[in-house]
Parts: structure tokens; sequence; C-alpha cells
């Protein structure tokens, strides 16, 4: 009996949350319907819409912020394209760029004429608390998505805040209002299932701050920007990987690197084999969730990879082994770009001792066409000298400075420990 | 003047006819002294008088196709030199005296043993077996499961027995076209030795890949294979099976071995970079080897680094 009055009194409370919810919901709407827009990137020839996202009015109220990838087609195009605002009530008007902050995908457009009121920025209410995400999904008009607080994610880099509500596309740049619709956020990806994230408003207010300092101007080379700002990211990133003390994974007779940042997750990747296969594999992969936004060409850069691959047999005899062995020797990065946007690979081959034990090393490096200073790098090494086991680690990272990469793979070599 | 010879040129061995009576006719028709079966030669193509005081007189009787002499179309000519060179539609034939020096006498391709090897059919046969035992052995040393031995017997007929087979009668098919003949037995043996050599060279090279860390032995085995040896080989086998000319068989070698040589120059081109051609993927080093000898020293992390630094981005395709 205690169990059914106590399930009435969640079930009654629940629908009464909801109810306190949709109110909240329609009171940030109304309050914010003026002043969050349709971004729209158009084509000066056609006039007509190339891509479209969502923004928000902010600081003195001639300031939008939005997403980088939003208007991301004007880096690559900037003579074919141009950005423009749609308001309520159809109230319109150009916009320009006035600075990025690629890490984070935001992009902060200004405007002559005053837009309206701007939004006040908070700071994330605590985990679990409703907020409340507005934007434009597939340009049917502006609408308001309700979800709560899944807290920081530590493993982008404290960039993003999980989001239980649904974003669509078309929300990206959009806010995202506490209870009291103040910005916390901004509307930036969406994964499966209703699971969605938001960039702090943080970091939007460091955008604001710096381009007060020094707003892009007119002719700026916007490639050598968004490099500088890549580099500067990256190298910090990989500096504070470098400064942790890397925890070990221990994979049959070998201590290898593990989680080495929290951004970073492992999986066991081990297939199961055939009975009738006369060797055994283990294979362990890692890989970060800190990507970033380039270009709407070149997509996805920011990649830390890495697997272990180990390989073992006491029924194979050595010419078997080796033939098995140099078979799997197959490492490539997962991003297929065309020869306009990178350049070949140059690759180094060499054999290295890493603790007392001899491993054939490649190194391969191409660089970034429009971005100088921007390499995918893949490391390989592969264990010799063993007739019945075999190790390949592999590393590969992408959009990143070469000499950062050079002292991962350092230390990434220094990690290894053989177990006799 | 004495009698005359007449060789007409054929695919293979050539015909001699003795030209000795006052009018010698030569056609397509049944009545001619000299019957020339091909169809671009006329019915009464051409008359060769010899005249009593001893002038030989050739006289076209063609409407089409009419006889060349020496190159030129003439309705008649006076020989007054010989040999002459005279064309019967596409048939070339040439008029010598009967004392006309011949080539010397060519020796055999080699000692008794190796023609022994070449044309019985013993050595056929065993070298096929031996084929197949390395194809074995092959498959053995690239399978990693726990196989049976129908697997590997059907594996071996499948693949090996039937690619053999299927390239012997290939070429003896194209050696019936080009020549008019085909010998089996010589072909079975050429066929079996190369795959041979292949097989028992290629393990090596891989070897040569790991000992440099490069992977230009393969590229040199692959040019000097296809565009050196095979064409050798065709040419030794035509000019000692076959008896072609020297520099006919060299020629028909690098023709029929052409799109081999042309796809091993592209793809060592490819290799060394000349084409620049785009990759997306990293052209690395992937070789390994059991026996693990290697030319390059094993170097610390330290000095990996510092040789890293140095490494360039690869070329921008334009």
């Amino acid at each position: 009996m205690h169990k059914i009055i106590m399930f009435f009194f969640l079930l009654v409370a629940g629908q009464l949350m909801q109810t306190a919810l949709a109110l909240e919901s329609t009171a940030i709407y109304k309050m914010h319907e003026n002043d969050v827009l349709q971004i729209r990137v158009l084509n000066r020839e056609t006039g007509k819409k190339s891509t479209i996202g969502s923004g928000f009015i902010v600081d003195n109220g001639y300031k939008v912020a939005t997403n980088f990838h939003v208007i991301s087609k004007i880096i690559i195009e900037p003579e074919q394209f141009y950005i423009s605002y749609l308001g309520k009530n159809g109230r319109s008007g150009p916009l320009k760029l006035l600075g990025i902050d690629i890490a984070h995908d935001l992009a902060l457009l200004g405007s002559e004429s005053l837009l309206g009121q701007a939004n006040k920025t908070s700071s994330l209410p605590p985990k679990g608390s409703p907020i409340f995400a507005m934007g434009n999904p597939y340009d049917l008009g502006l609408t308001i998505s309700v979800g709560t607080n899944g807290g920081i994610l530590n493993q982008t880099d404290d960039s993003r805040i999980l989001f239980s509500g649904s974003l669509n596309a078309g929300m990206s740049g959009g806010p995202t209002y506490n209870d009291i619709g103040e910005v916390i956020g901004i509307n930036v990806a969406t994964a499966q299932n209703s699971i969605s994230f938001i960039v702090p408003s943080i970091y939007l207010k460091r955008l604001i701050e710096k381009v007060k300092k020094a707003p892009l101007t007119t002719g700026q080379n916007l490639k050598t920007e968004i490099t500088r700002q890549l580099i500067e990211y990256e190298n910090t990133y990989i500096k504070s990987i470098l400064e942790e003390d890397w925890p070990k994974i221990q994979l049959r007779q070998v201590s290898l690197p593990g989680i080495i940042s929290p951004t970073v997750r492992c999986w066991d990747n081990s297939r199961k084999l055939a009975d009738k296969m006369l060797y055994k594999r283990y294979q362990i992969s890692c890989q970060n969730q800190n990507q970033v936004f380039l270009d709407s060409q070149n997509n996805n850069i920011g990649d830390l990879n890495y697997d272990y691959f180990w390989l073992e047999s006491n029924e194979l005899n050595e010419l078997q082994f080796y033939n098995l062995y140099q078979e799997l020797n197959e490492a490539e990065i997962d991003s297929q770009v065309s020869k306009e946007i990178v350049s070949n690979f140059n690759c180094k081959n060499l054999f290295v001792d890493i603790s007392q034990q001899t491993f054939k090393t490649s190194l391969c490096r191409r660089e970034y066409v429009d971005y100088t200073g921007l390499s995918d790098i893949l490391f390989t090494a592969a264990l010799t000298g063993h007739y019945d086991k075999g190790l390949f680690v592999r590393l590969t990272m992408t959009g990143i400075d070469y000499d950062a990469s050079l002292h991962l793979i350092q230390k990434f070599m220094e990690s290894i420990e053989w177990t006799p | 003047m004495d009698a005359l010879i007449l060789e007409i040129n054929t695919q293979g061995l050539h015909c001699y006819n003795v030209i000795n009576k006052p009018h010698t006719r030569i056609g397509r028709a049944f009545d001619n002294d000299i019957i020339l079966s091909d169809p671009t030669v006329a019915p009464y193509h051409l008359d060769i008088i010899r005249g009593d005081d001893g002038h030989i007189e050739l006289h076209n009787m063609a409407d089409v196709n009419p006889a060349r002499f020496n190159g030129h179309a003439k309705k008649s000519i006076i020989l007054d030199e010989l040999p002459i060179n005279i064309k019967l539609g596409s048939i070339e034939a040439r008029i010598v005296l009967p004392d006309h020096p011949v080539a010397d006498t060519e020796t055999l391709p080699s000692n008794r043993q190796s023609l022994h090897l070449f044309s019985h059919a013993f050595w056929g046969v065993l070298l096929i077996a031996l084929c197949l035992i390395v194809s074995s052995v092959d498959f053995h040393i690239n399978s990693f499961t726990n196989y049976k031995w129908d697997t590997l017997v059907n594996i071996v007929a499948h693949e090996t027995a039937l690619y053999l087979v299927g390239l012997i009668f290939f070429l003896a098919i194209l050696e019936r076209l080009i020549f008019n003949r085909s010998k089996i037995k010589p072909l079975v043996v050429v066929i079996s030795l190369t795959y041979l050599m292949f097989q028992l060279i290629s393990p090596l090279i891989a070897e040569l890949n790991y000992i440099f860390t490069s992977h230009i032995p393969e590229l040199i085995f692959n040019i000097t294979w296809y565009a050196i040896f095979i064409p050798l080989i065709v040419s030794i086998y035509l000019i000692q099976i076959n008896h072609q000319k020297r520099s006919n068989s060299i020629w028909l070698a690098m023709l029929l071995c052409s799109p081999f040589i042309i796809i091993s120059a592209i793809e060592v081109c490819q290799v060394l970079g000349y084409l620049n051609s785009f990759s997306s993927y990293a052209n690395y080093h992937k070789d390994l080897s059991a026996f693990n000898w290697q030319n390059a020293v094993t170097i610390s992390i330290t000095s990996f680094i510092e040789q890293a630094q140095s490494l360039s981005p690869g070329v921008t395709s334009e």
C-alpha cells in the first residue's frame, strides 16, 4: 500500500514538473523570440541560402553570436557568399565577421544597425537543472527545446555541456537559457538519441572581450588566423597531455600508455577469431573526443587516436607468423581528403630501441595546403625479433603542429615498457 | 642461264621451286606451274619466260595486286641481276641462283641435355609437379588456419594448376596463330621454369626490401623481370624453338610483353614519385621479416626524434 501511494505521488510530481517546465519554456520563448535570429549564408549571385543556422544578439545589441561552422563557408569562398540575419517579422540585414574562436566553434558577427536587446550570459546551473535551447530547426521557424543540464564533459576538454534535449539542424549557434532566461551556452552539435552538446557561455564572453580589443579586419587572411588559433589550441592541449602522468595499460608482455588525457576513451577491439585460426590477437583502441570543426571542406581535425595490436601464436612457424604479421601491418588516418586539401604523405622508416626491444617505426607527415603549419601525423611501431609474438603501436593525429606531435611521440615511446 | 630458284616466303619454313622450263606460270589457278593459295594472289599472276638466248623475262599477268619487282610495279622486266625480290599479292618471294649462298647452319640451342629438357615429356611433367609442390609450400606459409589437406589440394589444383594450364594453352594458341605451329612440351618446360623462378626469387626480394628498408629492390626486380627477363625468355624461345630471326624475335617478345613493361614502368614511376600522383594513404614501409636481417642501425628514441625533425611534408600535387 505504501508503495502504491509513493508511486502515485511520483507520477503526480512528474506531471507537475512537466507542467512547470512547459510554463518556463513558454515564458522564455516569449522573452527571447525577438533576439534569436536565423543566420544565413547567402550566395551573392542568386541571393539564395546556402547554409542556415541560428544566432542571438549579444553585447551592445549590435553583435550576434553563432557557431563558426554555420558561417564557415565564407572562409572557403568569401567572394561568393555573405552572411545575413533574418529576425521575427521578416526583418533582415547583412552581418560581418568580427571574430572567431575556432577551438570552441564560435563566431561573433556584427551589424551596422541596432538589432535588439542583447542577451545576458550566466554561468552553468547545477547538473540536472532544466535548460532551454532556442533556434530555427530545418528552416521551419523559431522553436524551443527543453532538456536538462548534463554537466561539463571532461572528455571534450571542458568545452562542451551535455544537453538532454533535442537539437536539430538549423539550431546550431542558437542560445541555451537557464530557467531565468540567461544564456548559459550556445547550441553546437547533436548525437544520437536526443543527446546534444552546448558550448559554455564563458567562451563566448572571452570571444566578445577579444573582439573588443582586436576585431577581425576586412581583408584579413582568415585562414592564417584559423591556423594560428588552432596551433595555439592544439599546443596547449598537447602540453596538458604531456604534463600528466600517464596511466598504463598492460597488454600481454608490454606495458603501454593508457588513458593519457581525460579527453580520451579506450575500448577493447579484440576480435573473436574462428577456432581454426592458429593465432590470437588483442587490440585496444583509444580516441579523443576533442575534434575541432575546421571548415566546410576539411570538416573536423584535432583527432588523437592510438591503438595497440598484440599478435601471438604457438602454432604457426616463423615464416607463417611473419607473413601474417606483415599482412596485419596496416595503418591509416581516418580522413579521406583530396589533393586540394592536403599534400602527399612523406614517410621516414627507422629502427628504434624502445625498452630494449627493436621496433621498426614509420613516421609519416602531410600538411594542409591552405593552413600552413597544420599537419596530419601517422606513427607506427612494429616489434621485431620475436618469432611467436608481435606488437603494433599506432598513433595518428590530425591538424596538429608537427613539433608538438614529436614531443607526444617521444613520450609515447618512452612510456612503453617491455616485461620479459 | 642455269636453272633458277624461286624462294617463296611463308610463315615458318620457306618453299623453294626450281625454274627451268621456258614458261613458268605462277598464280592461284590450279593449272599454274606454281600454285599460291593466298587470296591476294591473282589466278594467273606472274609468267617467268626463259628466252632461247638465255635472257629471263618476268611478265606481270595480274590486274588486281599487280606483281612488284624490287618494289616497283612494272608490266614486265628483263632480269639483269639476281637476286630479285618479287611481291605477288601479299606473298613475298625472290629469285636466286642455285649457287646463292645460304646462311651457316645454326647450332642447336645448347648441349644435348638441355635439348632433352625442352623436348622430353618427362621434364615437363616433373617441372609441373615441382610447380605444384612450390605452390603448396607457398599456400602453407601463407595460411594461418588449421586447414585440411583437401583444402590445400583444392587451392593448388584450382589456382596453380588451372593458372599454368590456362597459360600454356593461351600461349600455344598464340603460337599457332602467329607461326602456324605450336609445341606444347617446350612451352610447358619454359612456363614451369619461369613460374618456379618467380616463386623462388620473390621471397628473396622481400627479404632485400626488409634489409634495406626500401622498396627499391622490389622495383628493380619488377622492372628487370617484366622488361628484361620475360622478353628475353620469350625471344630465346622464339629463336631456339621456333627458329625465328633474332631481331624479329626480340621485337615480337617486346611487343608481347609490352603490357607488363608498361604496368611495371608506371609502378616504378609512382613509387619514385615521378608521376606526382596524390595519395591520401601513407605509403610507409610495411615489410617485416622472420629473419630480421636489417642494414639500418637501431637508434635511440632521442636520435629518432632528432632525425624526425627534418621530415618535411610530402609534395603538394598541382
